[in-house]
């Protein structure tokens, strides 16, 4: 291609990119999306309020207050490693402080305070606070001199904040034991217990997973490089964008949808395809700059969602941690990488996925000669993959399957072992995706050119 | 320079829209009269190369139909002129000029000298959804000429188009035909009377008429009429086409 058909491309995806942006339809829903993407870091906390009572007081602090003194406590944390001294530290204040002043179980999965009242049994607070009460009568009869000390510092503290973050101090790493032993042994449990803990979920997960023989020689050669214990690391505001990766995923194809879907479409629509298909540049160049200008507005659309999502998370949760290891945040992933590098593979798989809708969008404008049908395609889709999953024991099929761009960037993703074996090597499910969209957008976009190249107006 | 169309067929479903035209233009405006259905588009739209021939081929200067360098020397006013509502005048005749293989310096100069001309240097800078009918249509004239064509081809380019915008664009038709080669559509058998040198006629897909019509020969429109009526050239080239087994 010579430099003046360069030039011409260059001019016509300027006035391509011009069409998709000056839709108002595009701003309105762009608008829309925006908004829903920097929503999504402060829902939790305007909807959630966390309890913390002492006696017969009762605070009540909202879900931002709370998320503020754990924030405070986890930097505080931040460093250590996660060894049987900091599990041992931990139970003792449990077992010190923290059971003087109240009874309290952290929720694994939201990190929300369950606050115990008086009077409750133990019956209704589970076997895991069972062994807490245990652990309690214990200390209160055999007494710990220096715990009480320390108790007696923090039962008079200044204002609430101090109250509450003395409570809390250790919630970080409590919450990190929980969601590997979950309620049950985790106010007894000893470093060597949590880690081959997780290695057993891990484990576990690979069976259910049906890895073969190679598949689990090749995690245990990557596991053997993990550097154990983990060091805790703050890391909430990097690894938040991980939980919400799959909405703004759906965000991401609508607005793709509502944006790119008649940028073939229009032209017949419009009437505009007589006069540009019989142009020297309407056949060839044209659809390389529609492609292109496509291409473009989907990755900017990537970029923008996600940079806003996470912009928020990091406003909201702080910028700490990016070089933490992301098993803090995932405890189950064997991913040799830090949380922050971690949302680097998801950001550029993001833009493989935007590159994927932006072509199979701009494939059904063409094909179909109509925005409603695609969009109606598209979101068919969507919701059929929202729905329907398929059993890992279907394995090839199911591997594929979760290879779709709907179905790719959920937060198990980073624990799902499952390998593509390529010419004797192995590919992550992460590594397999931007192959198989580049040699499908290949087809595609080849196909796409015949269709626009052989269009004929009035048939 | 010649246009030289060998037997084009067309046929669509169970109707043949053009039948075996074959045809050799040189420079020149070439009027073409037919009614609705005739196949007057369809053949425009061979000759443009928006639509594949069945059979038969067309070329320009030994230029296949279907060659970037046909396109290059092709300039095209369908019948319905479809533009993009959000771009202004100018925009629109820039993009197309960019589309025709205009560098942008160029493009920008030959769109504002062709607003001037059909009467919407004023208007440029407005948004096309803005614009009348007749704006839109003289706006589609200036379009098919920014690459100063070899092929001019006007599917209905005076609707519209009010008397006084209808003599300008004759005068622009004109000049064009002294250079290259113009076909020019309508139903306006007076357009055609003024402006071309040479009058085709179609009826049902075929060409029953081709020559060239002065002003001592009468009234075209009567003419045209005539044609087909019983004992007119349809009528004619039907019962020869018969004769000798079809294939006039």
């Amino acid at each position: 291609m010579n430099g003046s058909k360069t030039r011409q491309i260059k001019t016509l995806y300027v006035y391509e990119l011009r069409k998709i942006v000056c839709r108002r339809i595009v701003w309105i829903t762009g608008g829309i999306m925006l908004l829903l993407c920097v929503s999504l870091s402060f829902v939790d906390l305007i909807s959630t309020s966390s309890d913390f009572g002492e006696g017969n007081e009762e605070i009540v602090v909202s879900g931002y207050e709370m998320m503020k003194i754990r924030r405070e406590c986890a930097r505080a944390l931040s460093g250590r490693k996660i060894d049987g001294s900091l599990l041992q530290e931990m139970q003792d204040f449990s077992r010190g402080e923290g059971m003087k002043r109240e009874s309290q179980d952290v929720d694994p999965a939201t990190g929300i305070v369950v606050s115990v009242e008086p009077g409750e049994t133990d019956a209704e607070r589970g076997a895991g606070a069972e062994e807490e009460t245990d652990a309690k009568e214990e200390t209160d009869a055999e007494g710990d001199g220096d715990a009480k000390e320390e108790a007696d510092v923090k039962t008079e503290p200044e204002d609430i904040w101090d109250r509450l973050w003395a409570a809390q101090k250790y919630t970080p790493i409590r919450i990190y034991v929980y969601r590997i032993m979950g309620y049950g042994d985790g106010k007894t449990m000893d470093a060597a217990g949590l880690y081959s803990e997780r290695e057993k979920l891990i484990a576990q997960n690979r069976e259910d997973q049906m890895l073969k023989q190679e598949e689990m020689e090749y995690w245990k050669k990557n596991d053997a490089g993990l550097e154990l214990p983990f060091t805790y690391e703050y890391a909430e505001g990097w690894g938040e964008l991980w939980n919400q990766s799959y909405v703004v995923n759906c965000m991401l194809l609508l607005l793709l949808l509502v944006s790119l879907s008649n940028v073939f479409s229009m032209e017949h629509q419009q009437k505009t395809d007589a006069v540009i298909l019989c142009t020297r540049h309407g056949k060839r160049e044209l659809y390389i700059a529609k492609v292109l200008a496509g291409i473009t507005f989907g990755a900017a659309a990537a970029l923008l969602l996600s940079g806003i999502t996470l912009l928020s998370d990091l406003a909201v949760y702080g910028a700490d941690g990016f070089g933490g290891a992301l098993q803090i945040e995932f405890p189950l992933s064997s991913w040799r990488m830090s949380v922050g590098e971690s949302v680097l593979v998801l950001f550029f798989m993001l833009l493989a996925i935007s590159a994927m809708y932006s072509i199979v969008i701009l494939f059904l404008s063409e094909w179909l000669k109509k925005g409603v049908s695609v969009m109606a395609i598209l979101v068919g889709i969507m919701t059929f993959t929202l729905f329907i999953d398929i059993p890992f024991q279907l394995r090839t099929l199911s591997q594929v399957y979760d290879l779709l761009p709907t179905n790719l960037l959920m937060p198990w993703g980073l624990w799902d072992d499952r390998l593509f074996s390529v010419f004797g090597g192995y590919l992550t499910q992460f590594e397999a995706a931007p192959v198989m969209y580049a040699l499908l957008s290949a087809v595609l976009l080849f196909l796409g050119r015949r269709i626009w190249q052989k269009q004929q107006v009035g048939v | 320079m010649e246009l030289i169309l060998d037997r084009v067929t067309k046929q669509f479903r169970n109707k043949i829209a053009v039948d075996r035209i074959s045809l050799r233009l040189h420079p020149g405006v070439y009027g073409l009269l037919g009614a609705n259905g005739a196949g007057k588009t369809t053949l425009l739209r061979l000759i443009c190369g928006i639509l594949r021939c069945d059979s038969g081929t067309v070329s320009l200067d030994g230029l296949d139909v279907s060659t970037e360098e046909y396109r290059a020397g092709l300039g095209y006013l369908p019948q319905d002129f479809g533009y993009y509502p959000e771009f202004t005048g100018m925009d629109f005749l820039v993009y197309m000029a960019t589309l025709k293989g205009l560098a942008r310096s160029q493009a920008g100069r030959r769109a504002a000298e062709l607003l001037e001309l059909v009467s919407l240097g004023d208007m440029g800078r407005k948004k096309i959804k803005t614009y009348s009918g007749g704006m839109k249509q003289r706006l589609g004239i200036a379009q098919a000429l920014l690459n100063r064509p070899r092929l001019l081809i006007l599917d209905e380019p005076t609707a519209g188009l009010d008397p006084k915008e209808r003599a300008r664009f004759r005068n622009l038709i004109g000049e064009a035909g002294k250079e290259g080669i113009v076909i020019l559509s309508t139903h306006i058998v007076s357009d055609i009377e003024q402006i071309a040198d040479t009058v085709l006629m179609m009826k049902d897909g075929r060409l029953i008429f081709q020559g060239e019509w002065q002003e001592g020969q009468g009234d075209l429109e009567k003419f045209y009429l005539e044609q087909f009526e019983d004992g007119g050239l349809y009528q004619k080239m039907n019962e020869s086409g018969k004769e000798s087994g079809g294939n006039l």
